[in-house]
């Protein structure tokens, strides 16, 4: 990545912060005001930039967004912070960016204070395609498991809230983030059964050639699948509610963006 | 010319005597004509509500508070002794900034209350329809209006509910998204319960179930509410049918038990359920707040939140006294640019007698001029006249519109010489 993408990303990175701050600031009511809207433009000016930093690496090195996991992440979230924007207006509840923004925050950390190239499994993908759309449609599951933690994270705390007999108007109502989260869940699981799908066939179509059976990254990828499976089944099937399906959500989530961010497929050498 | 206002509120007069000097709407047309036709007031309108009664007037000369106590205390047939001591003057622009901070709700006994825009507008119009409000009335509450619907979007202060019965359905739009389609029980009776109903059915709450221990008393809130009537022993077989559920019973142990929702939830699969006991001693075991996706709200509870509400109405009195202050500075503005007419008209009055009398005095020296030649010289003084004036009539508007505007109007009056001091 040239310096002016880093530089680009880091500015980002900071818009991000900046967001997260406002938000904080104002959901605690530490001063009443309303940051949200300027934490709301702050979650803007990121992308924005953020988008700029990831066109400015593909006229440079015209490697795709899949190259390093700096792009490749800055694309997710762009498109998580793209869709978390429109969810709240959409909703009209005022601060969905509460949990959008220190998302956005800290999956742009990761990967700069941890660089990772991979540029085996570029040069994998460049040979099949078909591995190109398996990324692409998995990081549109990541994307959703990414909407559903947030909204399901709502749920908790405006639950919390609403226990202790306090009232959180910069919340949305508990129904909507429920609702949300089950949307938001569904439209994940079906991407990313999808991109788990056509990862499978893939490998049992190159087998030994890659990726060895055993490959982490594949096998950490199941648990996720199960979780979401399992709430889709409870709230939607048998239509069972409650903060317990939430805390299912969350773990997902967890679990996916540990497999993501923190393991690596192996390639056969 | 003076703006002037005479009233009183809830802070100087005690009940007795605001019902008193109250304009019901039937004297209100026969008190504005006789403010504007007896009285001599060039303007008035009155603002009567039930915390306030107001007259605001315009009129020549700097008595007219004093007309307006004689008009009060002869409208209501008072003893104008006994009024005094109620009552509150203001002048000139301290009249405006008193009517901003009235439209804004923070003069009001309830901080942020709505009502009171709507009541502004009444006063505008019913002077209007009596035709007492003229150019600085309507001025002064168009923009009392504006400056109160600003203060109610760009600030907080008529956020939150501060009765019980409006915070506890501000508490279920917290957990439903729509209370359409949502189902209610009520139990027991009382005046509380029955505002608290009220309001959720205004709110559209689809279906309503009620539950006494008098049958009659049940049927009876029943049709008040469109509803279906329950006998008391009967609620646990609804209990998984209900999203709400307000009790409120004499009843001297618990109406409601743990189990009892318990059972309940487990059928409703961990739908949220929104419970509000009002009852004193309770009617709802405690113990369900430990349930999953079960909020029970007791009167405590409901009283903090309208406490908490009316807290932060507090924190925005700040904000909206600068947008009340804002609005005053433009409304002085204004006022000021209303002097600038008749300085102007002066200025070119002047400048005419002088073109008038230069002509005078060389009548006999031009007496050789043809009648056309004679045009010809007066149309040049006078179109020199004009051009002179020309610059320092834009100037003075401008100066009007600014913050000092009134002081510098008055450097140029002794300037000139000249009094523009009579308004349009």
């Amino acid at each position: 990545m040239t310096t002016a993408c880093i530089a680009f990303l880091c500015f980002s990175l900071l818009f991000y912060l900046g967001a997260t701050v406002l938000f904080l600031v104002q959901v605690l009511r530490l001063k009443k005001t309303n940051l949200h809207h300027w934490g709301r433009r702050g979650l803007i000016l990121g992308t924005i930039v953020n988008a700029i930093g990831l066109a400015l690496h593909f006229l440079y090195s015209g490697l795709s967004p899949l190259s390093n996991m700096q792009s490749l992440v800055s694309l997710v979230v762009i498109v998580f912070v793209g869709i978390g924007l429109a969810a709240e207006r959409l909703s009209r509840a005022p601060n969905v960016g509460l949990v959008v923004a220190p998302l956005a925050f800290l999956s742009m950390l990761y990967p700069l204070l941890m660089p990772v190239r991979f540029e085996d499994a570029h040069s994998v993908l460049l040979q099949f395609p078909w591995l190109g759309v398996h990324v692409l449609v998995s990081l549109l599951g990541y994307v959703g498991f990414a909407l559903a933690f947030c909204a399901a994270l709502i749920y908790l705390i405006q639950m919390r809230q609403l226990k202790r007999g306090q009232l959180h108007r910069y919340l949305p109502a508990l129904d909507t983030a429920g609702t949300a989260t089950f949307y938001a869940a569904g439209a994940g699981f079906s991407f990313f059964t999808v991109g788990l799908v056509m990862g499978l066939v893939w490998l049992f179509d190159t087998p030994g050639e890659f990726l060895g059976n055993r490959d982490p990254k594949i096998w950490m990828a199941l648990p996720t699948w199960l979780l979401y499976a399992i709430y889709l089944y409870a709230r939607g099937i048998r239509h069972q509610h409650g903060s317990r399906l939430k805390w299912l959500v969350v773990a997902g989530f967890v679990w996916a963006a540990a497999n993501m961010m923190g393991v690596r497929h192996q390639f056969l050498d | 010319m003076q703006l002037v206002t005479i009233g009183l509120n809830h802070n100087t007069a005690p009940v007795e005597i605001r019902e008193q000097l109250a304009f019901s709407d039937g004297r209100l047309d026969a008190g504005l004509q006789a403010l504007v036709g007896p009285c001599d007031f060039l303007e008035a309108t009155i603002l009567s509500t039930c915390n306030r009664s107001e007259i605001y007037a315009v009129c020549e000369g700097d008595d007219g508070g004093e007309r307006i106590r004689r008009f009060l205390a002869q409208e209501h047939g008072l003893d104008i002794d006994q009024l005094q001591p109620c009552l509150y003057e203001l002048t000139g622009t301290d009249v405006a900034i008193h009517l901003f901070r009235v439209a804004c709700g923070i003069d009001s006994l309830v901080i942020g209350e709505s009502q009171i825009l709507g009541q502004v507008r009444s006063s505008l119009e019913a002077a209007q329809h009596s035709k007492a409000a003229g150019l600085m009335l309507n001025e002064l509450f168009q923009r009392a209006l504006k400056v109160g619907k600003r203060a109610r979007t760009e600030t907080d202060i008529g956020r939150g509910h501060l009765s019980i019965s409006t915070a506890a359905v501000e508490l279920a739009s917290r957990i439903f998204d729509r209370l359409d389609g949502k189902c209610a029980l009520l139990i027991g009776a009382g005046e509380m319960m029955t505002l608290t109903a009220q309001y959720l059915v205004d709110t559209g709450v689809g279906r309503m179930i009620v539950a006494n221990r008098t049958p009659e008393r049940a049927a009876e809130l029943a049709r008040a509410f469109s509803g279906e009537a329950l006998a008391l022993e009967d609620i646990s077989l609804q209990m998984h049918d209900v999203d709400i559920i307000i009790s409120s019973t004499a009843a001297p142990g618990f109406v409601i038990h743990a189990q009892m929702i318990r059972d309940a939830m487990h059928k409703r699969r961990g739908r949220p359920l929104f419970m509000i006991d009002i009852a004193v001693p309770r009617d709802i075991d405690p113990k369900v707040r430990d349930l999953d996706n079960v909020f029970l709200f007791d009167i405590d509870d409901l009283e903090e939140v309208v406490r908490s509400n009316r807290q932060e109405r507090e924190h925005e009195i700040g904000k909206v006294e600068i947008l009340a202050e804002q609005e005053r500075a433009e409304f002085d503005q204004w006022l000021n640019s209303l002097d600038a007419g008749p300085l102007i008209k002066a200025l070119r009055d002047r400048a005419e007698q002088l073109r008038l009398d230069e002509l005078q005095r060389w009548t006999t020296r031009l007496a050789h001029l043809s009648e056309e030649d004679r045009t010809t010289v007066e149309s040049m003084l006078r179109g020199y006249a004009n051009k002179l004036l020309h610059e320092p009539s834009v100037q003075i508007k401008k100066l009007a519109g600014t913050n000092d505007g009134y002081l510098q109007l008055e450097i140029i009056r002794r300037v000139f010489n000249v009094d523009g001091s009579e308004s349009t």
